[in-house]
């Protein structure tokens, strides 16, 4: 048996070739056979770089009601300070699942950092952990991650029509964030809300061509906190992902 | 024709399955349909979506070879394997490499396909399966029985022994309990795995991602903290742009369940960057053939290759809602399955399938890519009345095809017709 990559690929493809009744050596490209002439990306970055706030607003209210069904709370607040509020009080709040004391993991993020959650949550004295950017403190970091009761990051985008948060990983901002924690809460701005699939995709597409980052490796769409109906289809929250999930967006206003 | 005809049998009058296969139907049936009505495109997003469809699996060879150059220039390994074996043996032969002990796997019917579980677990592998109701049917020793509900056939008594039996914990029937359970036995898992294995639901090629979706987050799970990530995919499952991958995420996710989106989309295109806290250090993706170019270059097939597996014609199906996933005796079950398992397995062995079909059209209408089903069952009948060397088909037998073609003679003609007609009044008064 041969597992050698690259014979492999020639065969397998001129398979392919033969199947579909193409000469053997392929003299067809991607770019030639799926030309997007750009004009669909364009407007619909015309269309995000001019809303006005009343859109905005109405993608808010989107946003609420499509999140609804899916067990996801948006509470719109004005300030960051009132976002900083509403996550101490959810720490308070809330049962620890994982360990019996109360503790948060958060991203290393500028929205993130301004919230103060570490000198906020100090006086209750329940410790926020954010990862270290040394190459010895991702497994530190994971021990905090399985053990915490909120994670707390920021976003990308979040597309309104499907209430998906949108998540890139970047140093600083692991995805386990977002994942071992019984609890995740997204701080995003009003901004960041966009109405389509559609219209992160062209924004990830305007990131590519100008060979900016793009997708990055692993580009995550959240929408609403882990569920199954896996036994006899009741619904229940909390699979292997985090039980709640809740989106603070700030609207400044 | 026994297996088929007995397994049927034991499914229908099995009543608990026909009632859970009845709520199936009622609920991701009916939540499909309402789904596609809400498209800002509306329903015929359907027809467009077949359309790219054809045109990527028209330019295959393409798409992949793009796919597979997007891949490797984010530091991921391609592999193409032409058959099972090759992609059990790439599986293998990457657990050795990593030294694996422990997998942990994202839901993936191409691996049920490729019997790669079993494999494993001859080198000394635990291999656990994450997904809640594969998880079920792993720990009972069974099959899964639909393809976004491997545990529909299992009620949750049923449930609650099996937990108590293997995981050691007091009996429940309560199925939030139940779940709370496999969540603390599976995080464990994840936790100490060292690799992870998942299917890809649609990979791009414009931007050499692959897109895998759930509702639990063991996806992500399993693609976040094991240190090696195994993607296999079968060939076809490719889109070639964003634009495409659009249209097709959100049928998909439609089709499946009756939502805009599904819970958690990954869309992964390579290893961890060296300076991210987490996420793998190794990516593969293995690109499976397995019977798939054989399809591709028959004409009258080729249309299947759009078929996202998203479970919707199984959701509609009035055959498979009276007899549910197993009956099939295939991976893939329902009416997608009785057209991909006699082209992947061999027709003359799953031709009881083909037979079984009602030819209703529930399932066009239902497939979030219009996929013609109906139309291929018709054909994959009429082989198995003539024969068909491609396939390997011998025709039925000479003197029940010489009857028939006696009928339609006497058919043709009315003068014919009335002499046969008389002679009958004569023999049966």
């Amino acid at each position: 048996m041969n597992l050698d990559h690259t014979f492999n690929r020639v065969l397998f493809l001129q398979k392919i070739r033969g199947a579909l009744g193409l000469p053997v050596a392929n003299n067809r490209n991607f770019r030639d056979l799926f030309f997007d002439n750009g004009n669909n990306t364009g407007s619909l970055l015309d269309r995000i770089n001019n809303r006005s706030a009343e859109d905005r607003k109405r993608l808010l209210d989107r946003l609420i009601r499509e999140g609804g069904p899916l067990n996801l709370k948006v509470i719109p607040v004005p300030t960051l300070e009132d976002a900083a509020l509403a996550i101490a009080e959810l720490a308070r709040d809330r049962t620890p699942e994982w360990g019996d004391d109360r503790s948060l993991v958060a991203w290393r993020h500028p929205l993130i950092d301004s919230l103060n959650l570490p000198d906020r949550l100090k006086e209750q004295g329940i410790p926020v952990h954010v990862p270290g950017l040394g190459p010895d403190d991702a497994g530190l970091f994971r021990h905090h991650a399985q053990t915490a009761l909120i994670g707390v990051t920021s976003a990308d985008y979040c597309i309104a029509e499907s209430a998906s948060l949108v998540l890139k990983a970047r140093s600083g901002q692991p995805r386990m964030v977002s994942l071992l924690p019984s609890i995740h809460v997204a701080v995003i701005t009003e901004g960041q809300l966009l109405e389509s699939l559609a219209e992160c995709y062209a924004l990830v597409k305007k990131d590519l061509d100008a060979e900016k980052e793009g997708m990055t490796c692993c580009m995550t769409l959240v929408s609403g906190p882990s569920k199954t109906a896996d036994i006899e289809a009741v619904m229940v929250h909390g699979a292997h992902g985090p039980r709640e999930l809740i989106i603070c967006v700030i609207s400044g206003n | 024709m026994q297996p088929y005809i007995d397994e049927a049998r034991k499914a229908i009058s099995n009543p608990v399955l026909q009632t859970a296969l009845a709520n199936l139907q009622d609920r991701l049936g009916k939540g499909a349909a309402a789904a596609y009505q809400n498209l800002p495109e509306g329903p015929d997003l359907r027809l467009k979506a077949h359309d790219l469809r054809m045109q990527a699996i028209n330019n295959l060879d393409v798409l992949l070879e793009t796919l597979a150059g997007q891949v490797q220039k984010n530091g991921g390994k391609v592999i193409f394997a032409d058959d099972a074996a090759v992609a059990v043996a790439a599986c293998r032969k990457i657990a050795r490499k990593h030294g694996v002990r422990r997998v942990v796997k994202g839901k993936s019917m191409v691996t049920e396909e490729i019997g790669l579980n079993p494999a494993l677990a001859a080198d000394g592998i635990e291999v656990t399966e994450t997904d809640l109701g594969e998880y079920i049917i792993q720990l009972a020793e069974e099959h899964p029985s639909h393809i976004i509900a491997p545990a529909i056939h299992k009620t949750r008594s049923e449930i609650g022994t099996l937990f108590a039996q293997k995981l050691g914990i007091p009996y429940c029937n309560d199925p939030p309990t139940l779940t709370r359970e496999a969540r603390k036995a599976l995080r464990e898992k994840f936790l100490a795995a060292d690799m992870g294995i998942t299917g890809c639901n649609l990979a791009c090629a414009e931007t050499g991602h692959i897109a895998i979706l759930s509702n639990e987050g063991n996806i992500r799970m399993a693609t976040t903290l094991p240190g090696v990530h195994v993607a296999i995919m079968g060939m076809e499952r490719v889109a070639a742009t964003l634009t495409d991958h659009d249209v097709l995420l959100r049928l998909l996710s439609r089709g499946a369940a009756g939502q805009n989106m599904a819970g958690y989309v990954s869309h992964i295109s390579g290893p961890r960057q060296t300076d991210h806290q987490d996420g793998p250090d190794h990516f593969y993706l293995i690109i499976l053939d397995n019977g798939r170019s054989r399809i591709l270059a028959d004409e009258r097939f080729r249309e299947i290759l759009c078929c996202i597996r998203c479970g919707a014609c199984l959701n509609v199906c009035p055959v498979y809602a009276k007899i549910g996933g197993h009956a099939y005796g295939s991976t893939y079950s329902g009416p997608v399955g009785a057209v991909v398992s006699p082209l992947l397995s061999g027709v003359g062995r799953f031709r009881d399938l083909v037979l079984g079909e009602t030819l209703c059209g529930a399932c066009k209408d239902a497939c979030p890519v219009n996929i013609d089903i109906p139309r291929m069952l018709l054909e994959l009948r009429s082989m198995l009345a003539d024969g068909d060397g491609y396939w390997q088909v011998r025709r039925n037998s000479f003197l029940e095809k010489s009857v028939w073609m006696f009928w339609s003679w006497m058919m043709q003609k009315r003068a014919r017709y009335e002499i046969g007609a008389g002679l009958m009044k004569r023999i049966f008064p």
